[in-house]
């Protein structure tokens, strides 16, 4: 059997079992497994799974991931994120759809703190579709603004993904870090623009809710989040000056986290318990999946299917552009079926020596990468955020309304992706200025 | 007999997943040490890196696997029929438990030739064992094939790891 072939079928097979609802680290691993085992017998493959695992897991920069997701969980079980929104609904509630801008900001703040998508759109689909829908606001536009919002975790930093493509990619998790900044305002930006210009034609999708006792309580709102601001620019601060890595600003972010709950009197040691159990899991859940997917990169290394593809491009001597083009419409297939971190995973091995070889800044195509990813989690059928949003508001918004809502979202994703891929100093200038 | 296998792969994976959860903090607290020497006093060597890469990342990756549900796609729902889903369920419960029991095999005999040798990183203050962490993964694996079995021959444990994978999601 041609490796390319064997390769081919790898894929296949790998779609097939996660269609099959087979756990998706246990289906990219044992692919894997199978089909080094037929290319290169017993013996080869034995060494490459029982070094690969520890080797992946033995790593330096890889840390960063826990400790983000453990500084996360510290501000979460310290009630951030109800106070981030109505933070942000009493600044923002002015504007024509200021209920749904004010989701849209608060969910740039909780990424800051959680780094996932998912986790952003179930917590503010808690706290900010109720608020919607009592303020009138129509279903799609209150759901579609948590389903597509969520999305902004992936951007801002500290971002789980990133931090996956910095590692797998070889390139620096900090300048990853710090090149979703500017993309993350522009999404949050354009996706901001696009409500106030429907709420402007159309009022009665979201009507105004602010009234003038609550107008008083601005600035006492800011208290409770002003351990957001400080930690964010105290992290990206250190980072961007070369003071700390990456690892290094994720473990005083957790530390600091720490004390922040411990000065406002919410760290009992249930709260530290959970914190660190939620971090576990959620670890534990990545990186199983990181593993299955770093056996699977094995083999495909091994079938050669990398360099053919390079190969390939390099002969075909494609655009950069059309490339991305190819490459944007294999996202938007897979991530149509497939979890944002299996599509990652999975194209790693074989989208980076092709861009590689054609000179591209891999910063900038992570961003790209990251932002097509997340765009998977919002287009259906399986719209990973829609089904999250779905799950917290029940039978009380259908999942055919979310996809409408999400749908003017997805429309303001193709004028984002056109400005990123357009203007790659938008996402590259941070980075370049780092010391 | 299946209540006391149950018993027994929950309190196992639990006691793993508390050595992560430790493993975990005394990273955050050693990282932070290591950056704040790094700045006051940079003659004292934590051997941070080594000790993270080494140490601490092997058992938070690893040791806390047992204790969660692996990711996966609930979207055969409504395409494929229940009893097949439950079927598929079972199938992968049985196979999984024999590649994680493989693997912890593999990684004993790893782990075992890395001791022999007494397995060491070179650090700037000279060398640093690392050979005791290669058993960390065995230990872990064993406890997911257990967790699998456990899954194949008690029913209650697959409806648990169904709700908590359906809760993941």
């Amino acid at each position: 059997m041609s490796g390319l072939l064997a390769g081919s079928l790898g894929f296949l097979a790998v779609i097939v079992l996660i269609l099959l609802e087979v756990p998706i680290g246990l289906a990219l691993g044992g692919v894997a497994f199978v089909g080094m085992y037929v290319m290169v017998g017993p013996q080869a493959t034995y060494g490459v799974v029982g070094g690969s695992l520890y080797e992946f897991a033995a790593n330096w920069s890889l840390s960063a991931l826990p400790l983000f997701i453990l500084m996360g969980a510290f501000l979460q079980h310290s009630g951030l994120a109800s106070s981030i929104y109505r933070a942000a609904r009493l600044w923002l509630s002015f504007l024509p759809g200021g209920l749904a801008i004010a989701t849209n900001v608060a969910a740039a703040g909780f990424a800051a703190t959680s780094g996932s998508s998912m986790a952003t759109a179930a917590t503010m689909a808690r706290i900010a579709v109720p608020e919607m829908l009592k303020a009138g606001y129509d279903k799609s536009l209150a759901a579609g603004t948590v389903a597509s919002a969520g999305t902004l975790g992936a951007l801002i930093p500290p971002s789980i993904l990133m931090i996956l493509f910095g590692v797998l990619a070889e390139v620096s998790i900090s300048k990853m870090l710090l090149a979703g900044i500017l993309p993350g305002v522009l999404t949050l930006a354009v996706y901001v623009a696009m409500i106030v210009i429907r709420a402007c034609l159309n009022p009665k999708i979201a009507p105004r809710s602010l009234d003038k006792e609550e107008k008083g309580q601005r600035w006492a709102s800011l208290i409770p989040i002003w351990p957001l601001p400080v930690l964010f620019f105290g992290i990206l601060g250190g980072i961007y000056g070369g003071f700390v890595t990456a690892t290094e600003a994720a473990a005083l972010g957790a530390f600091l986290a720490m004390l922040i709950a411990l000065a406002f009197g919410q760290l009992s040691f249930s709260v530290l318990k959970n914190s660190i159990k939620t971090t576990m899991i959620s670890t534990a859940q990545i990186f199983f999946v990181a593993l299955g997917a770093v056996l699977f990169t094995r083999f495909l290394t091994l079938t050669g299917m990398s360099g053919a593809f390079t190969s390939l491009f390099l002969d075909l001597a494609v655009s950069p552009y059309l490339l991305l083009l190819a490459v944007s419409v294999m996202f938007i297939i897979l991530g149509m079926f497939l979890d944002p971190l299996g599509v990652m995973l999975i194209s790693i091995p074989i989208i980076i020596p092709i861009f590689t070889n054609l000179g591209m800044d891999l910063i900038w195509v992570g961003i790209i990468v990251v932002k097509y990813v997340e765009i998977g989690l919002l287009t259906p059928p399986i719209g990973f955020n829609v089904y999250v949003v779905k799950g917290v508001v029940g039978d009380e918004i259908s999942i055919g309304t979310i996809f409408k809502g999400v749908g003017w979202f997805l429309f303001c994703e193709v004028i984002i992706m056109t400005i990123i891929i357009l203007y790659p100093e938008l996402t590259l200038f941070i980075p370049s200025q780092m010391n | 007999m299946g209540v006391i296998l149950q018993r027994l792969v929950n309190g196992l994976s639990n006691l793993l997943l508390v050595g992560s959860g430790i493993l975990l903090f005394l990273m955050m607290l050693h990282i932070c040490l290591g950056a704040a020497f790094n700045l006051v006093l940079p003659t004292v060597n934590l051997n941070t890196l080594t000790v993270v890469a080494a140490w601490y990342m092997i058992g938070v990756t690893f040791l806390p696997m047992a204790n969660t549900q692996p990711l996966s796609v609930n979207i055969a729902a409504g395409f494929l029929s229940d009893a097949f889903r439950k079927t598929v369920r079972y199938v992968v419960a049985l196979l999984s438990a024999i590649a994680f029991g493989f693997i912890a095999y593999l990684t004993f005999e790893e782990a075992m030739s890395q001791t022999q040798i007494g397995e060491m990183w070179e650090t700037s203050t000279g060398f640093f064992p690392v050979w005791p962490a290669r058993w960390l993964l065995p230990c872990a694996f064993i406890a997911m094939s257990l967790r699998e079995i456990c899954k194949v021959f008690v029913p209650e444990a697959m409806e648990q790891a169904d709700a908590s994978s359906a809760g993941s999601d």
